[in-house]
């Protein structure tokens, strides 16, 4: 078979370019620590990264939702640890003004420290987040959770819309927790017949039993602030699992987090060792062809001729 | 000695020629498409000198050019198929770069937009958080906006690469006819120039790097060249003349490009072409382009309509219901490129659902309740009226239903919530069918109250019922206040008043003039007569209290003198409940019941020109009308012949305003219709009617007088009653009444609701037999969601296993339904509302669920926003997902086509190696040559010069 000149120094130039390229796409690999520079050098590899990326965007997002839901949690879990405290002190006044030796001054007296605790209650179940929404009126947060009506009576204003965030892939939790949820109505059986009777009313009816030294009123509203207080306690508790389903929950996060980025790095970074040694033979290749396209082309008959 | 000077000077000219055609390869070793030229020597002919044969020396034959015809096609086809890989390879690799990319793909961005509803759905109050979100919303649509226009760049630039081929093409196929010209000046190839050969060889060659040629090579190498399937199709160059190709775009599928040949002559469209650059952008367009921009339109219109599907179901921060999110501009080429956010307020951005339940403040119970919408699944029952029945109440347009005593009824269709002034007519009916509408809870709004049998029949889900729908006569035939949410209905025949348009002397229209209701009866049963001889004796033909008009109860029908009921009776029968009577003796005034409703009968029998059939004879009520055998001159004739019996027969014809024939009553009095006396003859009367018997019918209209005066206890206050120009005349049922009831009066029955349907109502027939109905409508069907949140309502539990739904604007209770105490999630289920409880709601504990305007604290919306993002909504696949394996697929077509190349590059190499062999030069070789050709030349010179030296020693011979 004959090579023709120019075809001999056509395949070399072909060759050495297609080396070339080769070499400079590993630099530009070990350059930028990529394993896939364009997603065009591996369609499937690349979808696979973007995949993976989206999913760790994804826990990113739930780790920031449970942050806000904490955050949020935590100031419930104070306002309702506070509320349960003052719950005590009624209680405890509750008792004392139910001893039939005080005078009705003291009673009077103790009144009014009851009255200061119903108020304290009454702002703390109006407690606002930072934004200024009211924690605990549901998704009514522009108004008041509780607030006088036309009558006097001070009722819960909210509505009963719980709000679920989704802290995970197939876990979501309670946000709040509507008002009445927290500040319980009690269940008052008079002649056989239920009625619900709201918290702040039924704090109301106990101040005004202690006022006017009726006895009866001053041991039903006893019972009823222990189921005040079990309300509150048993929304503080709700609070309490909640806070801790999120620790976990935010645990579990960056064990997937971590998983899903090893599994990235694993696409997508580049392995150094491997890039550099491929590199090196490129190299050696490419000197070799250089090297001897150059001898082989000075091998002409015209040498001999003289 | 001569013979040695001419040999070796012929020699000495041949190697020159050899020598020079050596340095011509040399000289063009660089050349492209040179093909290398060898002397071909040839020996002398011999000369015969005595018995001995002398060689005389050398010459050149011919200069050879190193050709191979099928080499060269071979390389011409092999580099049509490589060029025809690279747009593809390079275009493909760009398209799959840039919509891959972390910055410029789709996913960041949808990754980033859900990210935000996330974000939002976790402080939904928050306005910065909204703003972001419909930054994000923006961010997205630009990012389809931006990949659209990228595709428009690419789409650009292979216009162009496509137009700069077509150029090429034209002006290597317009050479190739000028070197085919040049040519045609020799009979023979052998005898063309080399290198113009040549140039034909490598225009060729350039010509299939564009497009895969056919070609056929004449006898003096001149060539035809065709783009199509064979040599005959679509030729290009053909002797000196070359045929321009053109390109035509096409509008609606800008990717899609067809090449036309002579555009500017007899333009005709090429087929197809199969390999070649302008086939690899072709290819490209069409496999990688127009599917990618097929594909994210796709995607566009997915993500745009899921998003705002589920946004415009929840309600935004203003509290109202919310409008689209993103829409498409209409002046963008695609849709994806037109994607916009429809609004820069973040309060529009709904997050809050559209309903909520609020549980009232004094509840004895401590059950949590949540609520939350879901779309009904399809509900059972008859189809939607307008499916079911065509708009026309007249008897002829009605539909037949059959009812037997398996299924004591017939499901007739579902009037839609919102449909406007619906009318249901029942005809030709068995005794005791009855239409029946109720709701699907079945709270009954028209008919009779059904008995236990057809209750139970008739209230299951298959007939539409909500399951645990429970039934209630309490709204039955009611109106108004007393009536279903406020509904205007009516069960009988009914009458409104009619109003007369009226124009001013301009002809401008005024407000109408009322006109007094009339409800005209048609035709009475005929042969009504009470059966005295009954044990006990029949005594009356309609019991007391069957009909009802305008809330009198009409008493017992029973005629004292008459065999066979007329249309008189019933019309005095009437008369004397409804109108004001004076006593003839006393002047005392007894009034009537009736406000102002008059009854008049009257029978009409009308005759068409093209029924009569004046040459046969006619009977009325048994009187022959002369001739008696028939044979009336004309119908004057005829009408004057009847009018001459009139003493007799009672009745009188005249011509009405149209020409027909007009047979009437005074009284409407029964009319018989004979051929003669007897009856026996059944060949026909002069009238062309079947002989029988035609009843009157009875018609009511009220007076126009108002009637103003009613006195209270005091005698002091005056009470408009009623109005004659007001209020309709409505014939209804009384406990025992029947449609068969009211038509045996010639009164049609018909189930009426004027103004809107407020619920979707279930039409029934119960009875038994065949029974046909017909209906008219107005209006659509009502957004049932919307319809449920204008309409706030009550839930009462009215003891621990029963509850009651109450419709708070109108006080309706809609459902009471018995409660399953073990079943909480959800409990309660109610035209989609589905409510929870945390645990057994008590008796007397009151929920209130509303339209939620004032949530702006909740997320539902926004969580379900937020779930779209993992929802399978292209098919099996994510939206992400969809994306992405369309990107992987264009890979694969992008590497595919580079493996593709490889191969055939290693094809062209061959072909190319192969071309070499022969047609390539080697200096080595040409080196070797100028050797051997030099010392052959120098051999030659040496013999010339022996050659005059021998002469020269002949010369000097003395």
């Amino acid at each position: 078979m004959q090579i023709s000149t120019s075809y001999l120094f056509d395949r070399a130039s072909a060759q050495m370019g297609t080396l070339q390229s080769d070499l400079a796409k590993s630099q530009a690999q070990i350059a930028s620590h990529k394993q896939v520079l364009n997603p065009s050098d591996a369609p499937d590899q690349a979808a696979a990264i973007a995949r993976l990326k989206s999913v760790i965007g994804r826990q990113d997002s739930y780790g920031k939702a449970i942050d806000a839901v904490q955050a949020r949690l935590q100031t419930e879990d104070s306002t309702l640890k506070s509320a349960s405290d003052v719950l005590v002190r009624i209680k405890e006044l509750g008792v004392q003004a139910n001893n039939s030796t005080l005078s009705s001054s003291n009673r009077q007296a103790l009144g009014t420290e009851l009255q200061g605790l119903r108020d304290q209650l009454l702002s703390l179940a109006n407690s606002r987040d930072v934004n200024g929404n009211f924690i605990f009126s549901g998704s009514r947060v522009s108004q008041a959770a509780f607030a006088a009506n036309s009558t006097g009576q001070v009722i819960y204003n909210g509505d009963q819309t719980q709000m679920n965030v989704a802290v995970g892939e197939q876990r979501s939790v309670a946000m709040n927790r509507p008002g009445s949820n927290a500040f319980v109505r009690v269940v008052r059986s008079d002649g056989g017949t239920d009625t619900g009777i709201s918290f702040f009313q039924s704090l109301d009816d106990m101040i005004a039993a202690v006022n006017s030294s009726n006895s009866a009123g001053m041991q039903r509203s006893l019972g009823e602030t222990d189921s005040l207080l079990q309300g509150v306690l048993l929304a503080q508790a709700n609070v309490g699992t909640s806070l801790k389903v999120l620790e976990q929950q935010g645990n579990v996060l960056q064990d997937t987090t971590l998983t899903l980025k090893s599994a990235l790095s694993n696409l997508e970074d580049l392995d150094y060792a491997s890039a550099i040694a491929q590199m090196n033979k490129q190299m050696l290749s490419l000197e070799a062809a250089q090297s001897s396209f150059a001898k082989i082309s000075q091998l002409s008959l015209f040498s001999y001729l003289r | 000695m001569t013979d040695i000077v001419a040999i070796a000077s012929n020699a000495v000219a041949a190697y020159q020629r050899a020598l020079s055609t050596t340095s011509n390869n040399i000289a063009n070793v660089a050349t492209v498409g040179y093909s290398r030229q060898e002397v071909a020597l040839q020996a002398n002919p011999v000369i015969r000198e005595g018995n001995l044969y002398m060689g005389s020396g050398v010459s050149v034959d011919f200069i050879k050019r190193n050709y191979n015809a099928f080499i060269e096609s071979n390389l011409r086809n092999s580099f049509s198929d490589l060029a025809s890989q690279e747009p593809m390879v390079s275009y493909a690799n760009r398209v799959v770069d840039v919509m891959g990319g972390e910055t410029m793909g789709l996913t960041s961005a949808l990754d980033q937009f859900f990210s935000s509803a996330r974000s939002l759905s976790a402080d939904p109050a928050s306005t910065v958080l909204r703003g972001s979100f419909v930054r994000d919303a923006q961010g997205a649509a630009s990012r389809f906006q931006e990949l659209s226009s990228q595709l428009d760049l690419v789409q650009e630039e292979t216009t162009q690469a496509l137009k700069g081929s077509v150029e090429q093409i034209n002006t290597l196929t317009g050479q190739l006819a000028r070197v085919n010209q040049q040519l045609a000046g020799q009979r023979t190839e052998a005898a063309q120039a080399p290198e113009l050969l040549d140039q034909r060889d490598l225009l060729l060659k350039n010509l299939s790097g564009f497009t895969r040629t056919n070609t056929r090579f004449e006898t003096n190498g001149t060539v035809t060249v065709s783009l199509g399937t064979s040599i005959n199709t679509d030729i290009v160059v053909q002797g000196n003349k070359s045929v321009q190709l053109g390109t035509n775009f096409n509008a609606a599928a800008p990717e899609k490009v067809s090449l036309v040949l002579d555009p500017y002559g007899k333009p005709s469209t090429l087929a197809g072409i199969t390999s070649g650059q302008l086939a690899g952008l072709m290819a490209f367009r069409e496999q990688v382009l127009g599917s990618t921009r097929a594909a994210l339109d796709k995607l566009a219109k997915t993500f745009a309509a899921e998003v705002n599907a589920v946004h415009q179901g929840g309600i935004d921060g203003y509290g109202n219901t919310a409008g689209a999110l993103f829409k498409f501009d209409p002046a963008a080429a695609t849709a994806a490129g037109g994607l916009r956010v429809v609004f820069d307020d973040p309060l529009k951005v709904s997050a809050a659902a559209q309903f909520r339940v609020i549980e009232e403040a004094n509840n004895p119970g401590n059950a949590k309740a949540s609520l939350l919408y879901e779309q009904p699944k399809s509900v059972g029952g008859a189809p939607d009226l307008p499916l079911a029945l065509v708009n026309n109440d007249h008897p002829s347009a009605a539909k037949t239903y059959t009812l037997d005593t398996t299924s004591p009824y017939a499901s007739i269709a579902t009037v839609a919530n919102g449909m406007q002034d619906v009318g249901i007519f029942l005809d030709s009916m068995a005794p005791g069918q009855q239409l029946q509408i109720l709701t699907r809870d079945g709270r009954q709004i028209m008919g009779t109250a059904l008995d236990t049998d057809t209750k139970q029949h008739l209230i299951s889900t298959d007939n539409g019922f909500a399951a645990g729908a429970t039934y209630s006569p309490n709204y039955l035939n009611k109106s108004d206040t007393l009536g279903y949410k406020g509904m205007n209905v009516f069960y009988g025949a009914q009458a409104d008043v009619r109003l007369e348009p009226m124009f001013d002397s301009k002809g401008i229209a005024m407000s109408p003039k009322p006109l007094p209701a009339l409800l005209q009866g048609t035709r009475i049963v005929a042969g009504q007569s009470l059966n005295r001889s009954l044990t006990p004796p029949q005594t009356s033909l309609l019991a007391a209290g069957t009909l009802i008009l305008n809330d009198v109860k009409l008493g017992d029908l029973a005629p004292s003198d008459v065999v066979t009921l007329q249309a008189y009776d019933i019309a005095k029968w009437i008369n004397d409940q409804t109108v004001d009577k004076i006593d003839a003796v006393t002047k005392v005034v007894t009034k009537g019941m009736g406000h102002g409703v008059t009854a008049t009968a009257s029978n009409e029998i009308r005759v068409t020109d093209d029924q009569l059939k004046l040459t046969r004879p006619l009977a009325i009520n048994g009187f022959p009308i002369p001739p008696s055998d028939g044979g009336y001159a004309s119908k004057a004739v005829l009408i004057d012949a009847i009018n001459g019996q009139t003493g007799a027969t009672g009745v009188t014809a005249n011509l009405a305003a149209d020409g027909a024939m007009v047979l009437r009553t005074t009284n409407g009095q029964d009319i018989t219709i004979s051929t003669d006396r007897t009856g026996v003859n059944t060949l026909g009367n002069a009238l062309g009617l079947a002989a029988g018997t035609f009843t009157g019918s009875v018609s009511l209209t009220r007076s126009q007088t108002v009637e103003t005066t009613k006195t209270d206890l005091n005698g002091k206050f005056m009470i408009k009653e009623w109005d004659g120009n007001r209020d309709p005349i409505k014939l209804g049922f009384g406990s025992n009444g029947t449609p068969t009831d009211l038509a045996q009066l010639g009164f049609r029955t018909g189930a009426t609701i004027k103004g809107a349907a407020k619920d979707d109502l279930l039409v029934f027939v119960t009875g038994a037999g065949t029974a046909t109905v017909s209906a008219r409508y107005a209006g659509t069907p009502v957004d049932a969601k919307q319809s449920l949140r204008a309409q706030p309502m009550t839930l009462t539990f009215t003891s621990a296993t029963s509850y009651t739904i109450t419709d708070k604007n109108t006080g309706t209770v809609v459902a009471e339904r018995i409660f399953d105490p073990l079943k909480l999630e959800p409990g309660v289920q109610y035209q989609g509302l589905q409510l929870s409880f945390t645990s057994p709601p008590k008796s007397g504990d009151i929920f209130v669920m509303d339209n939620n305007r004032d949530g702006t604290g909740n997320n539902s919306n926004m969580l379900a926003l937020a779930a779209l993002e993992q929802k399978a909504m292209v098919g099996n696949k994510t939206l992400s997902g969809a994306y992405l394996d369309h990107v992987n697929d264009m890979g694969n077509i992008a590497r595919q086509a580079s493996i593709a190349k490889t191969a055939l590059k290693v094809v062209n190499d061959q072909a190319t190696v192969a071309r070499n062999d022969i047609a390539g030069v080697s200096l080595d070789q040409e080196a070797a040559d100028l050797i051997r050709f030099q010392q052959a030349y120098q051999a030659a010179a040496k013999v010339l010069q022996i050659a005059s030296t021998l002469f020269d020693n002949v010369l000097q011979l003395r």
